[in-house]
């Protein structure tokens, strides 16, 4: 027989699936803001903030809601070469493969992005625009430009990638989304939505409020910790739940258990 | 899964290094505490203790910076010789006058014993002095009588009491009692210097007693004594006739006796 825990803990497995998403008021309200903004003649939308935060689910999110209503494509993973960006470029805006050994025309790519306007407005989301080099964003920069392609750029925050921001954006970014680690409560909820939403109360119930205030100390907020955390400290449980039941209250998660997995993850230092 | 025994071990050694500085904080906290309590507890102790060392000190300097007087006689150096070689049973007082008891009560003479050999080597004897104060003086310790050798021995006693009180101590006292214009310390100044056989200034000292307050007996008795001490027999004379005439005294009455006896 499975152990709750098991269930418990897979629920955490970090994951942007869709189905996944826990509406909170702090990402309900970013999702707002983003919609709000593609709907404004912007260029280019710059969406930052600590690795975790939920940047990738709210590409996503958007993606889905608006898939159906507007021309948007979502690149979820960087193109390490120019040559692979461009090819996937060239495919989306004019619908097409390049034929094999060719490559694109980055003027040409422009001119025909100009020619567009008017005609389609099309939302191009970029994940992990960090690990796109200067010179591809130097032509993004360009190409949105045209004013019919809108790019949604999602990016850690972090020194450099501020200055990434400055160099390459500042002038050209109209709107600007920060997304912030988790408040206590937020923290709550999402682990209380998660766990409720694969009908696990008593687990939920068992993670008081002390132990809460716990687990957001040691992630700091942060969701994608969070659920590593989480899921450390269900599978401790489950481990205690098949061979030493004795150690374990199924009434409450006990500190014990948290610090063991905080030690685990390396928030602890012994 | 982890290992989660190792895990355990883990935790187990982070707890112990998290409590680390309350263990610390707590011991020294019962440290300070029980050192407190202590302090509280023998506060007297070492209040004592401390007073002890402190009086001992104050008195190996006043000995070493005061010199013998010039007034005292052989008597008085012998005295002093003495003193210095069996010092384990000389008392050493560095107190305020009053302290100086130089006849204490009987019962407490009954209680110490000075050494044989002091007894016999010191001529200095208090117990010529003892009808000064003759309220405590009992009948049978009258100067006339010869006074057995037990009760020299404990009278003796108080000669062991060596007034270390420097110079600088009595000129506080006068300089207080220009202020004060108290009477005892004019009285203390009077007796110490009548001790000291510095008669005229425990004539005056006893003079300046008697202003305040001429009830005094014993400020009265100074000034006779003193008055004979430096030879003016008449005045003395004059003085105890008038002070017996005035109250009766029965010491007074007793000194006249010694004087007409020339036992004085």
């Amino acid at each position: 027989m499975k152990s709750r825990y098991e269930i418990a803990k897979n629920v955490f497995i970090d994951s942007i699936d869709i189905d996944d998403y826990i509406e909170l008021d702090s990402a309900g309200s970013a999702l707002g803001r983003l919609e709000q903004s593609l709907d404004k003649p912007l260029k280019m939308i710059l969406l930052f903030g600590k690795p975790g935060t939920g940047k990738s689910i709210l590409l996503n999110r958007i993606f889905t809601k608006l898939k159906h209503r507007k021309e948007i494509y979502y690149f979820d993973t960087p193109s390490i070469t120019e040559k692979e960006f461009f090819h996937k470029l060239f495919k989306v805006l004019t619908k097409q493969d390049l034929p094999r050994n060719t490559e694109v025309n980055f003027s040409a790519l422009v001119n025909f992005c100009k020619d567009l306007r008017g005609k389609r407005e099309i939302v191009i989301l970029l994940d992990e625009a960090q690990m796109y080099g200067p010179q591809i964003m130097e032509k993004i920069r360009l190409l949105s430009d045209s004013r019919s392609v809108k790019f949604v750029v999602s990016l850690h925050k972090t020194e450099d990638e501020d200055l990434i921001a400055k160099e390459h954006f500042q002038s050209r970014i109209w709107e600007v989304i920060e997304l912030k680690n988790a408040t206590k409560e937020d923290l709550t909820a999402y682990i209380h939505k998660k766990l409720l939403k694969r009908n696990l109360y008593e687990i939920a119930n068992s993670i008081k409020e002390k132990e809460m205030r716990l687990i957001h100390t040691f992630t700091k907020g942060n969701y994608r910790e969070c659920n590593k955390l989480i899921f450390t400290i269900f599978e401790i449980c489950e481990y205690y739940d098949k061979n030493e039941p004795i150690k374990i209250n199924y009434e409450k998660i006990q500190k014990r258990i948290i610090e063991m997995a905080a030690i685990k993850l390396g928030y602890i230092h012994v | 899964m982890y290992d989660i025994k190792h895990l355990e071990e883990e935790w187990k050694r982070y707890k112990k290094k998290k409590r680390r500085p309350w263990y610390l904080f707590i011991s020294a906290l019962l440290i300070i505490a029980g050192s407190m309590a202590g302090l509280v507890v023998y506060k007297d102790d070492l209040w004592q203790l401390l007073k002890e060392k402190s009086t001992k000190k104050a008195n190996l300097q006043v000995q070493l910076q005061i010199p013998l007087q010039p007034e005292i006689g052989n008597e008085t150096n012998q005295s002093a010789k003495i003193k210095n070689e069996s010092n384990q049973s000389a008392i050493l007082i560095n107190e305020p006058i009053s302290a100086l008891e130089i006849y204490p009560p009987k019962e407490k003479q009954d209680t110490v014993t000075a050494p044989e050999t002091y007894l016999e080597e010191n001529p200095y004897d208090s117990a010529k002095e003892v009808p000064v104060f003759e309220e405590e003086a009992t009948p049978q310790a009258s100067i006339d009588q010869p006074i057995p050798k037990q009760e020299i021995q404990k009278q003796k006693i108080h000669l062991n009491i060596v007034e270390t009180t420097s110079i600088s101590a009595y000129q506080e006292v006068e300089k207080r009692f220009y202020e004060s214009r108290d009477v005892e310390d004019a009285l203390f100044l009077a007796r110490n210097y009548f001790n000291q056989n510095k008669y005229q200034k425990a004539e005056y000292w006893a003079l300046q007693a008697n202003k305040i307050n001429n009830n005094i007996e014993e400020s009265w008795m100074i000034f006779i004594k003193s008055k004979l001490k430096l030879g003016r027999k008449n005045e003395a004379m004059h003085t105890l006739t008038a002070y017996i005439q005035r109250t009766d005294s029965k010491q007074a009455k007793k000194l006249l006796e010694q004087i007409k006896n020339g036992s004085l």
